[in-house]
């Protein structure tokens, strides 16, 4: 067993694997515990996607000695907050309590990670949920099928990433009780979780407790991070969707670049918020303010751990704006960077809106639980969640026009177009 | 900080079948803070956290849209104009330099207070605070800006008039604020939005950007000393005396109990308010109403919630609360059902206000609902933005200093005795406005059955009266 200590955390492994991040702050009377488990849907199969959104919807439904619907019980009698997410590389969940609450917390998901024991009807019900749950956010949300669509151009089956989080309704409806125990047995184990306890506790009070309530646990092996084909990335595909209940016409352009483990994904990261930060960004400048041809742009980037996709969007401002001018427009405003770059300013005012937002991101115990988390699984380095701002200090206005040109301007970039049906 | 954790020390394995106890109650309690004064006399509070290097100020005027007068609409519509034009700068300048900052900064209106809030490094906090001076001090209210924010507001408002729930909450306070400045919608209606001209907003501001109406909070990495010779180099010389309100009108009374139905023709869903007029935010009822109503539909175990949507499956949630301002408040019980079960959920909900009105709640059921607002309290002061808008209350609304540190001790000496005489006198069914936005066709036969009915369209308009 290690254990390492710096003054801001302290990380110890147990016998099972399990990592175990503890990190003290007793400004306020709260903890939260963040547990993270490195399964998302690139470790599902073509033909049973979904699978692990499924299965955080089943976390909630009953373990060994928490019957259905006392995890929320416990958790909102004592005035405590829970959550969870799924991505396409991990599932993240976290709750938080009054201190002197730790132990509960720490019973409520250790009894789930120990032993759960859902059944035929709750699977059947979070069936329906989650059709009911990509009713409301992909099929009536406008332009909500956007990032299912383009995860479907730029990637060819059976890349991990050919298929979105939420995952083929035929495939959540068909899935068994079979299917939903081996999918618990092998990715639901210590040694590929990271538990986070932070706030307002001691690590002499805690560390019984952890041990106790999860040491017993048996370790399970650590998912190894799928095969992912270089050769199944596409470029320059393109889909035209027409749709009854969206007021304008839209576009979304999207680049592959580096995942979020590359040495690039900073510079990347940059060129986003150039693009599409702010009220005085390129897109909103350009397309918006000048041109006029759009009333809302943004720039995301879809980070992954198998490669991520940098992505522009722009909506109509009237619909004799056709979707391929708004196309155009957001190529254009990439080529002109990779082509003349950025400013110094440029460069620092994305430099500064990026590290204002970590900074006050880390204001929270929450947020910072969940950072350590993640900076733990996906890149090994849980200090990183402290000292995220340095990362960008070291990026310069080369560096940006470089990943544009070799990422954005030398690849065809697939594309999802919106015509308003009326 | 951490370093005597034994990592070979070996534990028993803890029994999962039982709940653990409590551990001992923190030490932590509401963080402290500091009330300081600009020269001019100008209140300054302070909640220090050197955590990260970010403040967060906000700069509130005790003036919101109960001050609109004859134009709803206008104390928002002066507040999101701050940013297009202040001093020597045009609003592209102030966005850019906003965002060379990193900074966020944005004003807007409630009822009772106009808030301008800044969030930004601490080193570039000078550049910014000189940004936010000019736009509350030195608005320029450029026509052309005020013709582009007349439009996007009126497009939001639209927007807004498409959800019901929206349609029955501007239903519910025009029918309970008759004839009072809580009466009309914050953001306005469009035909008022139409008729504000630029001299209206630079007379609003005049009157009432004030240093005698206003009080700053800040939060975050701040030395007390430093940020008031700041804000004395910016704001020291600001003038004016607090503004004379004219008393607060009574709502006219009206007959109840009674239903409005705000007609949607072909509306599939119902979104319900039950409720009547309640109590100002100092109130000495306050934290017991506040209790029964956590109690009663505040929270997801709360009695509403579980007979709507466990028991009955009529919602996929319903809630009541307390909206306690600066004057008079209300509660409500609000949710929305689909149409062929309105009068159904309608007669539960009463149900279940004749119940906590009329008997004691169980001591089981306080103790549960003790625990939770005691523990989410905890969770609220999070950040030390969170603990600002706490702050921000005590100010606002005159709560002593102690408030938020002696709330916990205030629900702990609550018993039934106490929540019963406060339900009776809140949340009496007898009192209850009934307004249901749907489509009144198909529902309003059934709800005579609650009191008269009347059918107004989607602007409030009488369009049929209903015989009694």
């Amino acid at each position: 067993m290690t254990a390492t200590t710096n003054e801001l955390f302290t990380e110890v492994q147990l016998e099972n694997g399990l990592r175990v991040i503890l990190h003290e702050d007793h400004t306020t009377p709260m903890v939260t515990i963040n547990l993270l488990y490195h399964v998302g849907s690139k470790n599902e199969q073509l033909g049973r996607t979904g699978f692990a959104h499924l299965f955080e919807h089943l976390m909630f439904e009953g373990s060994r000695n928490i019957p259905r619907g006392g995890y929320d019980t416990w958790c909102t009698s004592v005035g405590g907050d829970n959550n969870a997410f799924t991505s396409s590389d991990i599932t993240s969940y976290y709750i938080s309590l009054p201190s002197s609450h730790l132990a509960l917390g720490l019973w409520l998901e250790s009894d789930r990670m120990a032993e759960f024991t859902i059944e035929e009807n709750s699977l059947r019900t979070q069936q329906s949920v989650i059709a009911e749950e990509k009713r409301q956010t992909v099929d009536e949300t406008p332009y909500g099928s956007a990032q299912v669509v383009l995860h479907e151009l730029a990637f060819s089956a059976p890349h991990p990433y050919s298929w979105e989080t939420i995952g083929s309704m035929d495939d959540v409806a068909a899935a068994t009780m079979q299917d939903v125990r081996e999918f618990y047995q092998r990715f639901y184990v210590p040694a590929n979780a990271v538990l986070v306890v932070a706030g307002d506790f001691r690590p002499e009070d805690a560390m019984p407790l952890i041990r106790g309530y999860f040491s017993t646990i048996p370790s399970g092996v650590h998912t190894q991070l799928p095969e992912a084909d270089p050769t199944l990335r596409c470029y320059g595909n393109r889909r035209l969707l027409k749709e009854q209940t969206i007021a304008h016409h839209a576009a979304f352009v999207a680049w592959h670049v580096p995942s979020l483990r590359d040495a690039d994904n900073p510079a990347c990261d940059l060129l986003t918020g150039i693009l599409g930060d702010g009220e005085s960004c390129r897109l909103f400048r350009e397309l918006e303010y000048d041109l006029e041809i759009a009333n809302e742009t943004g720039c995301y980037l879809d980070e992954g751990e198998l490669g991520s996709l940098l992505v522009t969007y722009a909506v109509a401002q009237n619909n004799r704006i056709s979707p391929e001018r708004l196309t155009e427009a957001l190529i254009a405003a990439v080529h002109k960077i990779a082509e003349h770059g950025v400013t110094e300013r440029e460069l620092e005012k994305a430099r500064n809106r990026k590290i204002t937002s970590i900074t006050h991101a880390l204001q929270s115990v929450s947020s910072r639980a969940e950072r350590l988390a993640i900076c733990a699984a996906l890149l090994d380095n849980p200090a990183l969640a402290f000292s995220e701002a340095e990362l960008y200090g070291s990026v310069t206005a080369d560096d940006v026009q470089r990943v544009a040109r070799q990422y954005l301007c030398d690849a065809q970039p697939n594309v999802v177009e919106y015509r308003a049906a009326r | 900080m951490i370093s005597n954790i034994n990592v070979s020390h070996r534990t028993e394995p803890l029994d999962r079948s039982r709940p653990p106890e409590p551990g001992r109650a923190s030490r932590a309690g509401f963080p402290p803070f500091a009330q300081l004064q600009l020269r001019n006399g100008v209140p300054l509070f302070i909640v220090e956290n050197h955590g990260q290097a970010y403040v967060s100020l906000q700069l509130v005027l005790r003036s919101g849209s109960r001050s609109d007068g004859q134009l709803p609409g206008l104390a928002t519509f002066t507040s999101e104009l701050l940013l297009s034009g202040a001093g020597d700068r045009t609003m592209q300048q102030i966005a850019d330099d906003v965002d060379y900052l990193g900074a966020v900064l944005d004003a807007g209106a409630g009822r009772d207070e106009i808030t301008v809030r800044l969030g930004v490094l601490t080193r570039f906090l000078p550049q910014a605070l000189a940004i936010m001076a000019d736009a509350v001090l030195r608005p320029t209210f450029p026509s052309d800006e005020l013709d582009r924010e007349r439009r996007q507001s009126i497009a939001a408002l639209k927007q807004n008039q498409s959800d019901p729930s929206y349609l029955a909450a501007v239903e519910f306070r025009r029918q309970l604020y008759r004839g009072t400045p809580y009466g009309t919608e914050i953001e306005g209606t469009e035909e008022s939005l139409k008729k504000i001209r630029r001299q209206d907003c630079v007379q609003f501001h005049q009157q009432h950007f004030t240093a005698g109406n206003a009080f700053f909070v800040a939060a975050g990495d701040v030395n007390p000393e430093a940020l008031l010779a700041m804000l004395n180099e910016h704001f020291g010389e600001w003038e004016g005396a607090a503004i004379e309100e004219a008393p607060f009108a009574e709502p006219e009374a009206t007959a109840t109990p009674r239903v409005v139905i705000v007609h949607r023709p072909g509306s599939v869903q119902s979104a319900l308010r039950v409720g009547a007029l309640g109590i100002s935010r100092n109130h000495p009822d306050y934290v017991p109403l506040a209790i029964v109503n956590t109690l009663l539909g505040g929270y997801f175990n709360s009695r509403i919630n579980h007979n709507l949507r466990e028991v009955n499956g009529f919602t996929y949630g319903a809630r009541s609360s307390v909206d306690a301002p600066l004057h008079i408040g209300t509660v409500s019980v609000t949710t929305s059902v689909r149409a062929e079960v309105t009068a159904s959920a309608l007669r539960e909900i009463f149900k279940e206000l004749r119940e906590i009105a009329t008997y004691p709640v169980t001591e089981e059921e306080l103790t549960m609902v003790k625990n939770y607002v005691v523990g989410s309290q905890a969770l609220q002061i999070e950040t030390p933005g969170q603990v600002a808008s706490f702050v921000k209350a005590i100010a606002l609304y005159g709560l002593p200093a102690n408030y938020f540190d002696s709330f916990p001790d205030q629900v702990r000496l609550l018993d039934v005795e106490i929540l019963l005489q406060v339900a009776a006198r809140w949340f009496q069914p007898d009192r209850m406005v009934v307004i249901v936005a749907g489509d009144a066709t198909a529902i309003q036969e059934e709800l005579k059955e609650l009191g008269p009915v009347t059918v107004v369209d989607e602007q409030g308009i009488l369009s049929v009266e209903m015989p009694t």
